[in-house]
């Protein structure tokens, strides 16, 4: 008997729907879309995503696997001090899923859940009801992809669609979706931003895996842009590697030189930096990688780069922004 | 190591004899088996929960290494219309007749072409003549699980079945029972040895001589070292160069500060 290699496992070879998420339409949506999955019922979507011992590598190897349910518990949250506010007041942001399709290194995500497998919640009905009454209180700017990267989802669920028709349609609401995939259908509006988190191809290649590459990013960028939507471009993470300064330099160059800057609504600058809490299981579960093995320093239990390099890797990307953007349009984390 | 389970010694007979496996007499009460590179063990548990249960937990006392994975291969039943005798399945969710928790292994290999399907089982106290559509039957599953889900991770955690009836157990005898588990020897083999299946490992660092390290400077040279390794940078040679340049060995635990942070400087820049 020859046996596939378990890593040609394809995504999503099975969906664990829970038994109150059958009737949902985004459910059916997704069981459709992948007709060669097997659809194994459970009672509560905690049975498998919290099992004791789970091994993050060994599941993304043996290919990961989708959870529908039904969110019980909150659906909207006040984002935390380290995360990007980009000078709104108020930050928030909503679980549409949890985890991620995508496998980077040093994604915070792999330090806070136990598995590599993903759950989307399927009862969007009860999202609208939520983001109606935050409303009540006045306006909102809700980022959707904070625990997750929605588009390589969409086209499964349509839940990148679902979240932008809510914006048009509700006064007050503005989403913004994080990605590091290359959509190519956007939805043009001054309530939806689109931010694409922009990486050199050594990064990507190295730590941020399954993610489009630098040229496709930037191609979906200036379609974005093209179609008159609003685009945020994050520097962020910045991830150092030696010859990290070519390596930036090159991909800034290819930044200026196909993108038209003048209307990217603004910019992001940020090194690397995640939670003490997180680090261990990272670097357990990314043992071979740089990103995440470098000897940080803690400070107020944050893992970070030393400061004198996370000054000079900030200070260098903005020398090179700032000659072609409006510079109080570049937030630094 | 491949580490399987069955609960009669008919059913672990076509392994034993397939594998040259001998029986391992440290072992008793249990009868336990062991193949000649030590690649592969069996153990036959006993029918019933509690002895699933008590002899997993035995196992698993005297050794456990995190690349172990536990098999266990059984018989089940189950209704005529979902399989034909000696029909395979992997098991995908573990059921129990008391109503506990359902159980979920991790699905981690690819069997298709194989001829082996994927099913749920329902575990029962005692052997079920009327099996509820859809599902398998059997007596073992959920105590093996549960039992060695204790001690590792799902995805080390594999239970197989081969359908033996419909709820009509009267026929069988040890040779239907060796003649339909040994159907499993070929996934046994295909998985016997398969590096992709390997759990991540975390490797010992050791100190170099004349360095004296705190705690907090000995976890700081680890992170260093495991960091230098995913860059190719050779540390060996940084040490020696800081030999060469009096640097190491240092005298006291200040200097062996300073050595450390210029090791940190040479690593990182």
């Amino acid at each position: 008997m020859n046996l596939k290699d378990v890593s040609s496992h394809k995504l999503f070879s099975h969906i664990y729907v829970e038994e109150d998420a059958l009737s949902y339409e985004m459910t059916s949506r997704v069981i459709s879309s992948l007709p060669g999955s097997c659809v194994v019922p459970i009672r509560h979507y905690k049975d498998v995503f919290n099992r004791k011992h789970q091994d993050i590598p060994c599941q993304t190897r043996g290919g990961k696997k989708l959870i529908l349910a039904v969110n019980r518990g909150s659906l909207i949250y006040k984002g935390a001090s380290v995360c990007q506010d980009f000078g709104n007041s108020e930050f928030f942001y909503a679980t549409p899923a949890m985890n991620c399709v995508f496998d980077c290194d040093y994604c915070f995500l792999k330090g806070m859940y136990d598995t590599a497998n993903i759950v989307l919640f399927v009862n969007t009905d009860d999202y609208e009801r939520e983001v109606k009454k935050r409303l009540e209180d006045g306006p909102l700017h809700l980022h959707i992809s904070y625990d997750t990267d929605v588009f390589p989802l969409e086209k499964i669920s349509g839940i990148v669609s679902f979240w932008t028709s809510l914006a048009q349609e509700l006064d007050g609401l503005t989403i913004e979706i994080r990605t590091k995939s290359a959509p190519s259908v956007f939805t043009p509006s001054p309530k939806i931003i689109y931010a694409f988190t922009i990486s050199p191809d050594e990064i990507t290649e190295r730590f941020e895996h399954r993610t489009a590459s630098l040229d496709q990013r930037l191609r979906s960028v200036s379609l974005a842009i093209k179609s008159g939507c609003r685009v945020r471009l994050c520097f962020d993470p910045m991830i150092y590697v030696k010859g990290y300064k070519e390596i930036y330099s090159r991909m800034t160059d290819k930044v200026i030189s196909s993108v038209d800057l003048q209307a990217v609504d603004d910019m992001s600058i940020g090194t690397f930096r995640i939670s003490g809490d997180y680090i261990r299981d990272l670097r357990k579960n990314a043992p071979d990688s740089a990103a995440v093995q470098f000897p940080f320093v803690k400070k107020d239990n944050v893992m970070r780069y030393p400061d004198v390099l996370e000054k000079e890797m900030k200070e260098y990307i903005r020398s090179r922004l700032k000659d072609v953007f409006d510079e109080e349009k570049i937030y630094e984390y | 190591m491949i580490r399987l389970f069955t609960a009669l010694y008919h059913e672990a007979q076509p392994f034993i004899e397939e594998f040259s496996m001998i029986r391992d007499e440290s072992c008793r009460p249990f009868q336990r088996f062991i193949s000649g590179d030590g690649n592969l063990s069996l153990l036959v548990t006993g029918t019933g929960a509690v002895r699933c249960a008590a002899a997993v937990s035995f196992d698993m006392s005297k050794s456990l290494s995190a690349d172990d994975l536990l098999i266990n291969i059984g018989t089940a039943g189950c209704s005529r219309e979902l399989a034909d005798e000696g029909s395979l399945f992997i098991i995908d969710k573990i059921m129990s007749s008391e109503g506990l928790r359902d159980l979920y292994p991790d699905m981690l290999i690819d069997l298709s072409g194989t001829g082996i399907g994927e099913a749920h089982v329902m575990s029962y106290p005692r052997p079920v003549e009327n099996i509820p559509e859809g599902t398998l039957a059997d007596m073992e599953s959920y105590a093996f699980f549960e039992s060695a889900s204790i001690f590792t991770g799902p995805h080390r955690i594999m239970v197989l079945k081969v359908i033996s009836d419909h709820g009509d157990t009267g026929s069988l005898n040890g040779n239907n029972l060796s003649g339909l588990t040994g159907r499993f020897i070929p996934l046994i083999r295909a998985l016997n040895g398969k590096e992709s299946l390997s759990g991540s490992k975390e490797e010992e660092i050791s100190f170099p001589e004349g360095l004296y390290m705190t705690e907090y400077m000995k976890n700081r040279y680890r992170e260093l070292i495991r960091y230098a390794k995913t860059e190719g940078t050779d540390v060996n040679k940084l040490i020696d160069d800081m030999r060469c340049e009096g640097l190491i060995p240092a005298s006291d635990k200040r200097r062996s500060a300073e050595a450390l942070s210029e090791l940190e400087r040479r690593i990182i820049s």
